[in-house]
């Protein structure tokens, strides 16, 4: 069988994330990747045995002719690199935020929808096993009907690259900053749930001096029969990132980065005590699995993302829709745009 | 001689700066335009990060006569690693050939270049020591490292006028930089898991890296040469830890048998190899990202010796007497941060 060509452009510190999974998929190989920067481009052909390496990415596209290009570079570049690829051909994996502003991604999306190609922005922590089950238990209904929703994330960025005095990290440019980088994740799970909000309501705040924008968010967003509470905030250690659906017959609590699940449904004491006794014995697994993926894994934050590439490669293989659906792509740009919209401020 | 230090601020930086000063150089610190608004009365600075130079950076670099690249990061990831090794670098080397400098230039690499993988356990490592054959495989340290000096020698090398020397200094450490990762692992504030405990460590004391730094700066025997930079008769990691507990009483020192720790990671690696990549080890637990800091190795300081008459001001029982009074005021604890080589 012939292998699905990838090229990656934009080689940042997420890169080896792709590179390492690319690798792993079977069927897939790695065409090209490209960035401003020849030094940095021989420097990763080198460590991840992949190449050949461009500077030039119409070059790249010309040359390697790719199925699937990974587009990484900062989001102000995505609009141009998307477009050249959907132009080329190839089907768009971008990772998130997919662009700066609603505008220019539902120019994306207009044009991977006329050429038929997939367009997908990275929504890895929706393929985290903990969320992907939890999610699924709704879908079920067997807890009933969604009654409200929070949302949480929290990630410590004083110290990291947002916080450099002497280079302005990228995110700081977008309208939203720092947040907007990060909101896409949150989003992502409300509007697994919510698929159509109506209403919204956001507060933002600077509460640590120094860092350029705001560095909490918080947001109330909803429609006739849900509502969901938002929270962002960068500037709290150790990172976190949860989720609690209150459902009309049950509770599902996930901890997103610690991969631990809780459910509680109603129901007799009896079936109260058994789930009390599951929470347990869940906990001590997730304990386990925490020790197993500190000596095996340098990169648990990702293990989502390694199912969500295996999944959208085998969409491209057979030519079906992408894992993570237009629509919810739509609902989830039109939230982020949402939340930093100055009418919705409070 | 007037001389520029890139990373001058550093922790090196400061005591190659206080030594080049001291032979009656006119040393400037470089440094990062938000390290530079901290700067001490009447110190030189040029403000500038070599990650994203001034437009006036090839101008500024004219007037110096000898430059020591000092810059160098690690611990942040890859990314991060190489915008200030590697990039920082080529951005330099840049500037140095728009300003078609000439004069010296001493570059600091590191010991993490080596091939120490390839050695046989009691093997001497030395400057003739084959370089690292297999630089992904390293961590983000060692192959950023290796890309550097390979950039700057194939940079100076088609500059006129420009005579390289190179550097590898091994676990440079002080008072102020007590932790090193060949001991093993930080456990929290006061604690310190100790991988083994008979390997011995090539330390280079602060002062005694400066100190030759210097010299390979002046000395003209020191042209186009490579020197390891290692204090003599290397302490083992438990005459070390002995050493700190001298002066820190709180620390505690786990013991962590290596051969235990030699199978975990083989295990590991064999699990990594069945499952096609999928269960990759955390870099501390790869066989070959930390068997060169806990090989046991003899390691041979004569060169500069020989070639330059210099020897190390700093005796090895003095440093260690330095790095560890033994007064109660002396308390510094572990920390992951101080330990930015992963030597």
């Amino acid at each position: 069988m012939t292998p699905i060509r990838a090229a990656v452009v934009g080689l940042g510190g997420i890169a080896e994330e792709h590179l390492v999974k690319l690798h792993r998929l079977p069927g897939v190989e790695v065409a090209g990747v490209c960035d401003l920067s020849q030094t940095l481009v021989d420097a990763v052909c080198e460590r991840y045995s992949v190449g050949p390496g461009f500077t030039d990415y119409d070059r790249m596209l010309a040359e390697t002719q790719p199925d699937v290009v990974h587009v990484l570079a900062p989001p102000a570049t995505h609009t141009a690199l998307v477009g050249a690829a959907l132009g080329a051909g190839a089907h768009v994996f971008v990772e998130k935020p997919i662009a700066p502003s609603l505008a220019e991604y539902e120019r994306m999306r207009e044009e991977a929808v006329a050429r038929g190609l997939l367009l997908t922005e990275n929504y890895n922590y929706l393929y985290m096993d903990s969320t992907r089950r939890g999610l699924d238990l709704f879908r079920s209904g067997q807890l009933g009907e969604a009654v409200n929703l929070d949302v949480s994330m929290g990630v410590g960025l004083g110290r990291a690259a947002y916080g450099d005095p002497d280079i302005r990290h990228f995110a700081h440019d977008m309208p939203g900053g720092a947040l907007r980088n990060f909101a896409s994740h949150p989003a992502s799970i409300v509007t697994a749930v919510l698929e159509e909000w109506t209403s919204l309501a956001v507060s933002q705040r600077q509460l640590q001096p120094g860092m350029p924008g705001n560095d909490e968010l918080r947001a109330l967003v909803g429609d006739d029969r849900v509502s969901a509470t938002l929270s962002i905030t960068t500037r709290s250690q150790p990172s976190q990132f949860s989720w609690l659906l209150r459902c009309s017959e049950g509770t599902i609590e996930c901890d997103v980065f610690g991969q631990r699940l809780q459910v509680v449904a109603g129901g007799s004491p009896l079936s109260k005590l058994s789930g009390e006794v599951r929470q347990g014995i869940g906990r001590l697994g997730a304990a386990a699995a925490q020790v197993g993926r500190a000596a095996t894994d340098r990169h648990s934050y990702f293990e989502g993302f390694a199912r969500l590439l295996e999944d959208f490669y085998a969409a491209v293989a057979d030519g079906r829709p992408s894992p993570i659906p237009l629509a919810q792509m739509d609902a989830t740009n039109r939230l982020v745009e949402g939340l930093f919209e100055e009418e919705r401020q409070v | 001689m007037k001389a520029l230090v890139t990373g001058g601020s550093g922790f090196l930086g400061r005591h190659l700066i206080a030594e080049l000063e001291a032979r009656g150089d006119s040393a400037t610190a470089m440094m990062r335009p938000s390290s530079a608004a901290r700067r001490e009365p009447g110190e030189r600075v040029l403000a500038c990060d070599l990650r994203r130079p001034p437009e006036g950076l090839a101008a500024s670099l004219a007037e110096f006569d000898a430059i020591y690249h000092l810059v160098a990061a690690a611990g942040s990831g890859w990314r991060e690693a190489f915008e200030s090794n590697v990039a920082a670098t080529e951005k330099l080397l840049d500037a140095l050939a728009a300003a078609g400098w000439r004069g010296r230039f001493v570059h600091v690499s590191s010991f993490a270049v080596y091939g120490t993988n390839q050695l046989a356990r009691g093997a001497t490592l030395d400057e003739s020591t084959p370089l690292e054959p297999e630089p992904g495989r390293r961590d983000d340290y060692a192959w950023t490292k290796l890309l550097q000096e390979r950039l700057v020698r194939d940079r100076l090398g088609e500059m006129d006028g420009v005579e390289l020397v190179v550097v590898r200094p091994g676990a440079i450490y002080a008072r102020e930089r007590r932790f090193q990762y060949r001991l093993g692992r930080p456990l929290g504030e006061h604690a310190v898991l100790m991988l083994g405990g008979g390997v011995p460590m090539p330390l280079n004391y602060v002062e005694n890296t400066a100190s030759l730094l210097a010299e390979c700066g002046h000395n003209p025997a020191a042209t186009g040469e490579t020197f390891n930079a290692v204090d003599p008769s290397p302490p083992t990691q438990r005459a070390y830890l002995k050493a700190w507990r001298g002066a820190d009483p709180q620390l505690k020192v786990i013991p962590f048998p290596l051969w235990i720790y030699r199978l975990l990671a083989r295990g590991l690696e064999r699990a990594e190899e069945r499952s096609g990549g999928r269960t990759a080890p955390a870099a501390f637990l790869q066989p070959y990202v930390m068997e060169p800091s806990l090989k046991r190795l003899h390691y041979d300081v004569s060169r500069a010796t020989a070639l330059l008459g210099w020897e190390p001001p700093v005796s090895a029982e003095e440093a260690l007497r330095r790095t560890f009074p033994s007064s109660s005021e002396s308390n510094t604890s572990v920390s992951r941060r101080d330990s930015s080589s992963q030597l």
